[in-house]
């Protein structure tokens, strides 16, 4: 659905490989990375949070709601993975990461994406 | 033609369009509409009150444009006077006047935009209008930058449809208005 922080979560890490505990990501950074997306997410496409501007989706919790429209929602998440993929470790490879990045910026303005 | 079928059509031909912003769009070219054209006319209709002779009239949600008559079965209102919403009667209704209503035919402008969008105009002007909305909607929603239905040329195209369609509407409500005016006659173009 991704409709909460942690359908974000759980999806990230099927796209990442990082689904056996303990977690190469932790859920803190998963969770900052998808308020950092709602930010980006705005410059964009200031229309996705049409009505809510001064109260941009942000999340502490993994229970918490993060609503964006379906339509941008696997966007949202390519963003989550692509952050996670900028860090700076050995399971990472920057390629992927702006790959993904630059995809979550396509999603927003093209239709093909 | 409804206002499903105008968003319907609206959210196919402009792919990656939220809903929000089509009826933000929507709203903010129903004001130039009806502020241009004069096309959303009503007949109001307010029960009065003994000895008071002023009434707000704006519907909810509206703002009234022009107010072109008044009209009562028995009490005279002719130079009742609209001043920010309120008309104000010549004469003070009496006893015998609270029988019927006082009938006023205006031209409104829908001023709510958080309102449900099929509340904005009534069904037979969404149909009447159909294909003039649909058009100024997309040429707004194309002039935007950086969206993926941004399009100047369709932006243009539709633009020019747009302004043909309110020609035509400001000229169907002035011949409506006053019989034999010729509405839809113009002087030609070289003796303007």
């Amino acid at each position: 659905m991704l409709d909460t922080a942690a359908s974000y979560i759980t999806e990230a890490r099927r796209l990442l490989q990082d689904e056996v505990e303990p977690y190469r990501y932790p859920d803190a950074d998963m969770l900052a990375a998808l308020n950092q997306s709602a930010f980006e997410a705005r410059r964009l496409r200031p229309e996705l949070f049409l009505g809510r501007f001064d109260a941009l989706p942000q999340v502490t919790a993994p229970e918490d709601p993060f609503l964006v429209d379906p339509m941008y929602r696997s966007a949202i998440l390519y963003y989550v993975v692509g952050r996670m993929e900028l860090r700076d470790s050995e399971d990472t490879k920057d390629g992927r990461a702006s790959v993904l990045l630059n995809k979550f910026v396509a999603q927003l303005l093209t239709i093909q994406s | 033609m409804s206002y499903t079928a105008l968003r319907d059509t609206l959210r196919i031909r402009l792919p990656g369009a939220v809903d929000g912003l089509i009826n933000l769009e929507l709203f903010n070219l129903l004001d130039e509409f009806c502020r241009t054209t004069n096309a959303y006319r009503e007949v109001l209709s307010t029960q009065l009150e003994e000895g008071v002779q002023n009434y707000e009239i704006t519907p909810e949600g509206k703002e009234i444009l022009l107010v072109y008559q008044t009209a009562h079965y028995s009490l005279s209102v002719g130079g009742a006077l609209f001043d920010d919403g309120v008309l104000k009667l010549p004469n003070p209704p009496t006893p015998e006047d609270l029988a019927y209503p006082l009938y006023t035919e205006v031209s409104l402008v829908p001023t709510d935009s958080q309102a449900d969008p099929e509340s904005w105009l009534p069904a037979p002007l969404y149909q009447r209008f159909h294909q003039a909305l649909l058009d100024g909607t997309l040429s707004r929603m194309m002039s935007q930058v950086a969206k993926p239905y941004s399009s100047e040329r369709m932006a243009l195209f539709h633009g020019r449809r747009f302004r043909n369609h309110m020609a035509l509407a400001r000229a169907r409500v002035v011949g409506d208005s006053e019989p034999g005016a010729g509405g839809n006659w113009r002087f030609p173009r070289h003796t303007r």
